[in-house]
């Protein structure tokens, strides 16, 4: 254990079937009755914005939903949110819909001359308006973590979601490339997390991350059945498995700011370059803690875990780390497989 | 990996751990806007020292307006309506609790009074209750057991209705638990035992009950491996400071898996046993855990096998034929209670019937065990243990933890 | 521009429906296993007197109301909540996980288990009285339905799984 440790994850997770159905309540937990969608053209056009609709039958509580398409320019949104009274936010989409939900937050608790680039530093020690984050897609985590970086870089617990709600139903199809993306980041801020952190409370976190991916990751990225008739079956399929590295990549948006020396071994173009970086970083730390060795639990099961002598633990981490990443080469077109697409 | 089709965790507490963590608490204050303090702690806390201790980490940017150290051992109404008067009167902005589940249940029932500007707590109980943010609190534990630094419960006895009111909020989780291991290291060994196993309780039941998660899961199997790598070395070397400082963190992140994931058996008959015979619930809790874990095996045998490794270690894990992991893990749980038996000179007890005051008399009468399951049929944990528990059933456990006899699994009526 | 628009979500009425007549049946049904019954009467005998329970969906319903009056007869009190002292809420959190616990995709302590219920009042009575919804479960559905929502099927006699239920059963139909 470490001299000192801190660990702060305000955003409450819930995970699984009929999980919309618990919003009304959870907003009215939070003194909230008017919740203000933001949404995305994906999610728009997959009619997931209906899934909403149908959770908050008999609530008593009308929706605002606005689909973004200029994701730059907050003026209008701030003025229907103000004009109309609405008292919370529900980002319904990836990292650019959240992005806005969180300067749209800030700007309605704060004022919106807080977003200008020209406005001097501000301390955001008190509670925004309750904003819940509804994730259509895996993706690199950015979305729960406590900052926010515009032209100005905020960071502040009261940043974070109040609520993180993953669930298949709301899972939009995607391409490999981006679930690939998506897990190996979430695989490589995990594995980073439960190595570097002193924090008692980032490793269960961390290791949760690392065995969704691990359940998740390969069998999504496996060519599907060559039966047309079973597509609509197979999307089906994808939504759980989806719904999990979701997950995985929520979990690691918690833990990223717990993670000595990120900009050292985390800021890589894709997925694939960050689970290649992180071969190197193992390597590095391996004698310098139990870490690194303990890190095969997550990556594999206690039976294997416990079937290798301590002092190779590190290296068959490392190995397993190698083996999925060849494993995912294998299965992708090269020019995905090498981070281009 | 096993998921259930429907979860929610939610561990809204910064949790600061180390050996001068308490120097720390200055800088949380701040960044909450407080500087005016109330101390909230009991007797015993206040003996030891350990106020001066916290009050010395201060430095001169917070003021203690006021050191409360009534609160009783089990926390009631009356003492919660006294100290939100005194808070009001003191013109303070926050709140420290230093002490153990009592302190801190009375912590939270106070923030709920100060924070509502209200004068009667009975208006609060139940869920969806409270809609806003309560006063900066922070928890200092000194107990290394209860968990309740981080959990989003309170229990407050209301002895003119002759009940017990139950908070429940995601709001009245504290702002800050502050494990700092100078707060327990005065803890004798049969305390540091008996509330060690407290905690191995929360991270067994928080791993094999209905409302078993992932992340309370993780949480838990990390929690039982800081107890097993430093309690029996704690118990022989009191004064171990990293030690101490594992198991409060072991018993914080045990804390924040039950919170999320609730408990089952062990401490719905726990919680029957203490309030009909006021016994420690740190040495019911040791008791009745491996009666617990039989009672579930049959539907829990990959959750108990799961614990093993966490329980016992790599060696007797690998050891171990996957098919008997179950049953190792309960009989793991045995051992480390023996161990304590031994290493406390008989302190810690095995035994129902082995549960003595401090002049020996027996506190758990056999002429009892009726009435302890009657009560036990009334406590909210009971729906979340995996297989049903009826009358009959307390009854048959209690008289099998009472004498020491493992439970006959053959006798266990499965659903 | 931007694309908005507001949406009053509206009512289920089909899943409102099905639910308002499960409730009254098993309200009706509650009153008079509390009569026939040993267990579902020895569950009431132990609570208080002038004591009113309500189960339903957060935050408009439907709700089933029973009470217990001062001589310990119990009887529906019918789905409304208005003017009525209220002692103990067992609700979902909304209509939909309601239709989902009494469709039996979820037994009740599933769904507690899951967060999908919260509860107000004195634990003890509440305990109480998710054991009578388990016992009336019994008594109503067949045993491959009971067994969906119960943790463990009970060992009852013969009297009580014919006689007892078939009472049940005409009592809840008649209204007595």
């Amino acid at each position: 254990m470490t001299d000192l440790s801190h660990f702060l994850c305000r955003t409450k997770t819930a995970f699984g079937a009929h999980a919309l159905s618990h919003l009304p309540f959870d907003l009215s937990g939070m003194d909230a009755c008017k919740p203000f969608v933001i949404t995305d053209q994906p999610a728009r056009d997959a009619g997931l914005h209906n899934l909403l609709t149908a959770a908050f039958k008999d609530s008593d509580m009308a929706l605002g939903i606005t689909t973004l398409t200029d994701f730059d320019d907050i003026e209008p949104l701030y003025h229907l949110f103000v004009d109309k009274g609405y008292d919370s936010i529900l980002a319904l989409g990836t990292g650019p819909v959240v992005r806005t939900a969180k300067r749209l937050n800030l700007a309605v608790c704060m004022g919106p001359e807080i977003l200008r680039s020209d406005a001097g530093p501000q301390q955001i020690n008190r509670p925004l308006l309750p904003l819940a984050f509804i994730p259509t897609l895996p993706s690199d985590g950015c979305e729960t973590t406590m900052t926010l970086v515009l032209d100005r870089f905020f960071v502040s617990p009261f940043l974070s979601a109040d609520l993180a709600v993953v669930t298949p139903e709301a899972m939009l199809g995607a391409p490999d490339n981006r679930i690939l993306d998506a897990g190996l980041t979430s695989l490589a801020v995990c594995c980073q997390a439960f190595v570097l952190s002193g924090s008692p409370l980032v490793r269960p976190h961390a290791a949760t991350g690392i065995r969704l991916v691990m359940d998740t990751l390969l069998p999504l990225i496996q060519p599907p059945g060559q039966d047309e008739l079973l597509c609509q079956k197979a999307k089906k399929n994808r939504q759980l498995p989806l719904a999990k590295l979701t997950l995985a990549s929520v979990l690691s948006g918690y833990i990223r700011s717990h993670i000595p020396d990120l900009n050292t071994y985390l800021i890589q173009v894709s997925g694939m370059d960050m689970a290649l970086a992180l071969i190197p970083m193992l390597d590095t730390c391996k004698g310098a803690s139990p870490w690194p060795g303990k890190l095969l639990l997550p990556l594999t099961d206690p039976d294997r875990y416990t079937a290798v002598p301590g002092h190779l633990r590190p290296e068959a981490a490392i190995q397993t780390i190698q083996q999925l990443v060849r494993d995912l080469s294998w299965t992708l077109p090269e020019e995905v497989s090498h981070g281009d697409a | 990996m096993e998921m259930p089709e429907y979860f929610e965790f939610c561990g809204r507490v910064n949790l600061v751990a180390g050996h001068d963590a308490l120097e720390q608490i200055p800088g949380l204050l701040l960044s909450m806007g407080a500087k005016n303090l109330m101390i909230i702690t009991d007797q015993g806390v206040s003996r030891a020292g350990l106020v001066e201790i916290l009050v010395q980490s201060l430095d001169s940017r917070i003021t203690v307006r006021t050191i409360q150290d009534e609160v009783p051992p089990d926390s009631d109404i009356d003492i919660v309506h006294t100290l939100a008067r005194r808070y009001r009167k003191n013109t303070c902005d926050a709140i420290i609790s230093l002490g153990g589940g009592s302190v801190m249940d009375t912590a939270k029932g106070m923030n709920i009074l100060v924070s509502e500007g209200a004068d009667n707590l009975r208006a609060f109980t139940g869920a969806g209750v409270l809609k806003h943010r309560l006063k900066p609190l922070i928890a200092v534990p000194t107990t290394a057991g209860t968990g309740s630094e981080v959990t989003q419960v309170a229990v407050i006895a209301d002895p003119d209705h002759g009940r017990k009111l139950f908070f429940t909020s995601h709001f009245l989780i504290p702002d800050a638990a502050v494990i700092d291991p100078r707060m327990t290291l005065t803890l004798p060994p049969h305390i540091t035992a008996a509330t060690a196993m407290d905690a191995l309780s929360h991270a067994v039941e928080a791993s094999i009950c209905l409302a078993e998660n992932p992340l309370s899961t993780a949480l838990a199997h990390d929690a039982i491996d800081l107890i097993r790598c430093h309690l029996p070395r704690v118990v022989n070397h009191p004064d171990d400071p990293a030690g101490r400082l594992a198991l409060a963190t072991a018993a914080a992140l045990a804390g924040m898996a039950f919170s999320n994931s609730m408990v089952g058996m062990v401490h719905t008959l726990g919680h029957a046993v203490g309030s009909v015979c006021h016994v420690p619930h740190g040495a019911c809790m040791a008791v009745l855990l491996p009666h617990g874990m039989t009672y579930n095996y049959h539907r829990t045998q990959t959750q108990l096998a799961d614990l093993l490794l966490p329980l016992a270690g790599e060696e007797i894990f690998a050891r171990t034929a996957p098919r008997d992991r179950a049953q190792k893990a309960i009989d793991q749980v045995r051992q480390i209670n023996q161990g304590l038996h031994l290493a406390t000179a008989g302190a810690h007890a095995v035994r129902l019937k082995d549960i003595t005051d401090k002049n020996r008399q027996i506190l758990v009468p056999l002429h009892r065990l009726p009435e302890i399951a009657g009560t036990a049929l009334g406590d909210g944990s009971i729906f979340y243990n995996p297989e049903d528990l009826e009358y009959d059933d307390c009854l048959m456990v209690l008289e099998a933890a009472f004498h020491g006899e493992p439970l006959d699994r053959s006798s266990i009526r499965k659903g | 521009m931007i694309d908005f628009m507001e949406i009053l979500p509206g009512r289920q009425r089909l899943k409102r429906v099905y639910l308002t007549l499960i409730l009254w049946f098993f309200g009706r049904a509650i009153q008079a296993a509390a009569r026939v019954d040993h267990g579902v009467k020895s569950e009431f005998a132990a609570m208080p007197g002038h004591y009113t329970f309500c189960l339903g969906a957060f935050p408009n319903g439907p709700f089933m109301v029973v009470g217990k009056d001062a001589q310990g007869r119990v009887r529906y009190l019918g789905s409304s909540t208005a003017n009525r002292t209220i002692h103990l809420h067992l609700m979902f959190k909304s209509i939909n996980l309601l239709f989902v616990t009494l469709t039996l995709q979820e037994s009740t302590s599933t769904a507690n288990a899951r967060d999908r219920l919260f509860v107000s009042g004195d634990v003890p009575q509440a305990c109480a009285v998710v054991r009578v919804m388990d016992l009336i479960q019994v008594l109503l559905l067949p045993k491959f339905l009971a067994k969906l929502a119960v943790k463990r099927y009970p060992d009852w006699s013969l009297k009580r799984r014919t006689l007892v239920r078939a009472m049940v059963y005409i009592r809840a139909v008649a209204g007595h």
